[in-house]
C-alpha cells in the first residue's frame, strides 16, 4: 500500500509541476471570472452600432413606410435612456437598379466592404391574400445578429397587415379592434407547487429558470468531461514515458505491475480530485454570486463524485493499457482515438437527453457504462431527475465494467510494459488479456 | 549460505525457450558473474530473479523466501536498459527510488554520502536531463544501491563507461561486497569478469554451460593453450601437426595444441627464431569463444 501511495504521489507531483496543471489551475478562476465579466458586459454594454441596410422593394409601396418606421424607432432611441431594450439605430436606404441580379451583387459587395450591414428584398406579391406570398429575403454576412431581421419582421408585418385590411375595405375602427383582439397568448413555464412542511402552506410554484433547468446540469456534465479529459490521458503519457525511457523495468524491480498500475490510477484520482475541487469550487462560487447557490444540492455532488471516480478508473485503465502496449507517441495517439471517442460520445448525445430526460433513449444511453458518468450526472441534475433505481443500476453496471476493464488493462500492462520495438495490435492485446 | 537458489527453472516466449532447466546457487557475499552471448538468456534469468518475469516451471528462492516478490526490497536491480526521469532532480529521484525499496530513515544521509563519493554533490539539485551520460550512469547505479539491498543485480553495469567512470563503479562494487552485499552482474567484458568475479556462470542457448570459480572452470579446460612469439609470426604456425585455432594478436599468437609440446617447439625452431613459448590454461575469453562459436553450418539458410 505504501508503495502504491508513493507511486501515486509521484504521479501527482509530476502533474502538479507540469504546464498542463498551471493551465488547468488558471482555468478555474477563469470559470468564475468569465461568468462575472459576461454578466457585467451584458448588463452594462449596449450595442449602439448604427446598422445601415438597403431595401429592394418590388412592391414600390413598402420601402417608404419602412424608412419612416426606422426613423421613428431611431427618434425613440434618441429620446430614451433605456438603450438595453432597443440597441443601435437602423438606417435604411432605398436600392434601385435596372437588373435585379446586378443590384443584388452590388449590394452584396457593399456588405462585404462593410459599407452596408444588410439588405432585404421585398417580393412583389407580399400584399396578396389569395395565396401565401413569397418570403422577404434578408441578405447579410452576419447571420447571428438577429435584432435587425426581428425588427424588420415586426415592422413589415404591421405595415402589410394594415394594407391588407385597407384592400379588404375593413374600416379603421374595426382594424383597431382587431389589433386589440390579436394580442398573442403568452405561456409562462412554471415548476410544480409544493407544500411547505414547516408552515403547512401551499407555496406558489417558481418560474422555470433557464439557468437552473439547463445551464447548471450542462455545466456539471461539462466540468466532469473536462476533469476526465485533463487527468486521464496524462496517465498514458506517464506510462509511455516510463516505457520509452526504460524506467518501467527499474520500477518493476521494486513493485509488482499491479501495484504500479494501481498507484498510477490513485495518482490520477488525486489529480482529478484537485481539479474537481478547483473547478467545482469556482463554479459553485460563481453560482452563489449569481444567486444560484442552492442549484447544486449535496446529493447531486455526491453522485458527481462517485461517477467521477468510476470514470477515472474506467478511462484511466484504458489509457494505461494503451501506454503499455505502444512503443512510441505516434502509435499511442492512433490507439487512443477510440478511447477518446468513448469519452466524447456522451457529450454528443446530451441534446437527446435534454429533449426528453426520462425517455427510453435517455435511459438506455445513461445505462451504457462508458457514458454513464456524464449522462447519468446530467439526468440527475435535470428536473425531475430519474427514478432512484436508474442511477443505482447504472452504478452497479459501471462498477462491474470498470472492474473488468481494470483487470484486463492490468493483464495488458503486465505484458506490454516490458515489450520494446513494435507496438502491440488489438489482437495481441486481446490475446494477452486471455493468456494465463 | 546461498542467498539465491534457482531450481530447474525454465521460461519460454512463444516457441523460443529462453531459459531451459536452469539450476543455480549464489553464495552470500560473493561477486557472481553472468556471462553469455547476446540472446542466450542472461537478462531473462535476471528478470526472473527480480520477479519481473515468472518462470514457467521450476522454483526461485531469494534469501530463503520461496515467494520471490516478497524479497523485492532486499534486491537492488540495475537493468541493462537504463531509465531515469529526465524532469526530476537528482536528489528527488534517488529518494523516490530509495523509498520504493523501503529504504530506512538514513536515506537522505546515504544520498549525500554516495553523491559525495561519486563527486556528484554539485549536481544533487540539478535536473537529470542536464547530466552527462557518464553522470547519468553513475546516478542510475546509485539508485540501485541507495537502499542498501542485501543482493545487488547489475545487468551490464560497465557497458558504455569511459575508463575513469568504469574504475569508480568497479571500486563501488567492491566496497559494497566488502560491506556484505552479494553482487550478481552480467557482462560481455571477460577481462572485467576475470578480475572481479569470485564465481562465474555462463549461459548459452538458455542452458547453463559453466558454473564455478575461475580456477575450476579453467582447470576443466586443461593446459591446452600455447602463447607463442616468433620472428615469422603466425606464418610459422601454418600446417603444423596438432595446432588448432590460431589467434593472431600481432606480436603474439595464441593457439590450442594437442600433442608433444617439446616436438612443437623443436619444429618451430627449425622454421624461425622463437622469443616466447608458454604453455598455459585457456583464458575466460577463449573458453567463451570456444563455447559460443557458431557451428560451421550455423546461420546458413537450408
Amino acid at each position: 500500500m505504501n508503495k502504491m501511495l508513493l507511486i501515486a504521489s509521484n504521479e501527482f507531483s509530476a502533474f502538479v509541476r507540469s504546464k498542463a496543471f498551471i493551465i488547468s489551475v488558471l482555468f478555474a478562476p477563469a470559470i468564475m471570472g468569465i461568468s462575472v465579466i459576461i454578466q457585467k458586459a451584458a448588463h452594462d454594454h449596449v450595442d449602439t452600432t448604427e446598422r445601415k441596410f438597403a431595401i429592394i422593394d418590388a412592391t414600390g409601396q413598402l420601402a417608404d413606410p419602412l424608412i419612416k418606421a426606422a426613423a421613428e424607432r431611431n427618434d425613440a432611441l434618441a429620446a430614451t435612456a433605456d438603450h438595453e431594450a432597443l440597441g443601435g439605430p437602423f438606417t435604411p436606404e432605398l436600392a434601385e437598379g435596372n437588373s435585379l441580379p446586378e443590384l443584388r451583387l452590388e449590394l452584396s459587395e457593399r456588405v462585404r466592404s462593410s459599407n452596408l450591414f444588410a439588405f432585404i428584398e421585398i417580393p412583389a406579391n407580399i400584399l396578396q391574400t389569395n395565396a401565401p406570398p413569397d418570403a422577404v429575403r434578408y441578405f447579410s454576412d452576419e447571420p447571428t445578429y438577429r435584432d435587425l431581421p426581428r425588427w424588420l419582421k415586426q415592422a413589415l408585418t404591421a405595415e402589410v397587415r394594415d394594407r391588407r385590411f385597407a384592400s379588404a375595405r375593413i374600416p379603421q375602427a374595426a382594424r383597431q379592434i382587431f389589433r386589440q383582439l390579436d394580442i398573442p397568448v403568452n405561456i409562462e413555464a412554471m415548476g410544480l407547487v409544493e407544500l411547505n412542511s414547516e408552515s403547512g402552506q401551499i407555496e406558489d410554484a417558481r418560474k422555470v429558470d433557464k439557468v437552473r433547468a439547463f445551464i447548471v446540469p450542462i455545466a456539471l456534465m461539462i466540468l466532469m468531461y473536462i476533469i476526465v479529459l485533463t487527468s486521464t490521458p496524462n496517465i498514458l503519457n506517464s506510462v509511455l514515458e516510463e516505457k520509452m525511457s526504460r524506467i518501467s523495468e527499474v520500477l518493476l524491480g521494486s513493485v509488482s505491475p499491479t501495484h504500479l498500475m494501481l498507484g498510477k490510477l490513485i495518482g490520477c484520482l488525486w489529480i482529478a480530485g484537485v481539479l474537481a475541487l478547483l473547478y467545482l469550487g469556482s463554479a459553485l462560487g460563481a453560482a452563489h454570486y449569481h444567486g444560484y447557490g442552492d442549484a447544486v444540492p449535496p446529493a447531486l455532488l455526491a453522485w458527481f463524485a462517485i461517477y467521477l471516480l468510476l470514470a477515472i478508473f474506467f478511462f484511466g485503465s484504458l489509457f494505461i493499457a494503451i501506454g503499455a502496449a505502444c512503443t512510441d507517441i505516434k502509435s499511442a495517439q492512433a490507439a487512443m482515438m477510440p478511447v477518446m471517442m468513448l469519452v466524447i460520445m456522451p457529450l454528443m448525445a446530451f441534446p437527446i437527453i435534454l429533449k426528453n430526460p426520462n425517455g427510453n433513449v435517455a435511459v438506455a444511453l445513461s445505462l451504457f457504462p462508458p457514458a454513464t458518468p456524464l449522462l447519468m450526472t446530467l439526468r440527475l441534475a435535470l428536473q425531475p431527475g430519474p427514478p432512484l433505481w436508474q442511477p443505482i443500476l447504472a452504478l452497479v453496471l459501471t462498477c462491474g465494467t470498470t472492474l473488468g476493464i481494470v483487470w484486463a488493462a492490468g493483464k495488458v500492462f503486465r505484458t506490454g510494459i516490458l515489450m520494446q520495438g513494435k507496438s502491440a495490435s488489438l489482437r495481441e492485446m486481446v490475446r494477452w488479456v486471455f493468456t494465463k | 549460505m546461498d542467498v539465491i537458489q534457482l531450481r530447474k527453472v525454465s521460461k519460454s516466449f512463444g516457441t523460443l525457450r529462453a531459459v531451459d532447466d536452469l539450476s543455480l546457487a549464489v553464495p552470500r557475499g560473493c561477486i557472481y558473474g553472468f556471462i553469455g552471448p547476446n540472446g542466450s538468456g542472461k537478462t531473462t534469468t535476471l528478470r526472473m530473479l527480480m520477479s519481473i518475469l515468472r518462470p514457467d516451471t521450476g522454483e526461485v528462492e531469494i534469501l530463503g523466501e520461496r515467494n520471490p516478490p516478497a524479497a523485492k526490497d532486499s534486491v537492488g536491480y540495475l537493468p541493462e536498459e537504463r531509465g531515469l526521469y529526465k524532469k526530476m532532480n537528482v536528489r528527488r529521484l534517488l529518494r523516490y527510488y530509495g523509498k520504493l525499496k523501503n529504504a530506512g530513515p538514513q536515506l537522505d544521509a546515504r544520498i549525500d554520502e554516495w553523491l559525495d563519493r561519486m563527486a556528484l554533490t554539485d549536481w544533487a539539485d540539478k535536473m537529470v536531463e542536464t547530466l552527462s551520460k557518464g553522470m547519468a550512469q553513475k546516478i542510475q547505479f546509485l539508485s540501485t544501491i541507495i537502499a542498501e539491498p542485501e543482493i545487488i543485480v547489475l545487468d551490464e553495469p560497465f557497458s558504455g563507461l569511459d575508463p575513469v567512470n568504469l574504475e569508480v563503479l568497479r571500486e563501488a562494487v567492491l566496497t559494497l561486497r566488502k560491506n556484505g552485499a552479494t553482487i550478481i552482474f552480467s557482462t560481455h567484458d571477460m577481462a572485467v569478469a576475470e578480475r572481479m568475479c569470485d564465481r562465474i556462470f555462463m549461459i548459452y542457448k538458455g542452458r547453463k554451460v559453466l558454473d564455478g570459480t575461475q580456477d575450476e572452470i579453467q582447470a576443466e579446460y586443461g593446459q591446452d593453450t600455447l602463447r607463442v612469439r616468433t620472428t615469422a609470426g603466425a606464418e610459422a604456425l601454418k600446417s603444423l601437426d596438432g595446432v588448432d585455432d590460431v589467434r593472431d594478436h600481432g606480436q603474439l599468437q595464441e593457439l590450442r595444441f594437442t600433442g608433444d609440446t617439446q616436438k612443437l617447439l623443436h619444429d618451430l625452431l627449425a622454421r624461425t627464431e622463437v622469443h616466447h613459448f608458454e604453455q598455459t590454461r585457456p583464458s575466460l575469453h577463449d573458453i567463451f569463444v570456444r563455447i559460443a562459436k557458431p557451428e560451421p553450418d550455423e546461420g546458413k539458410t537450408p
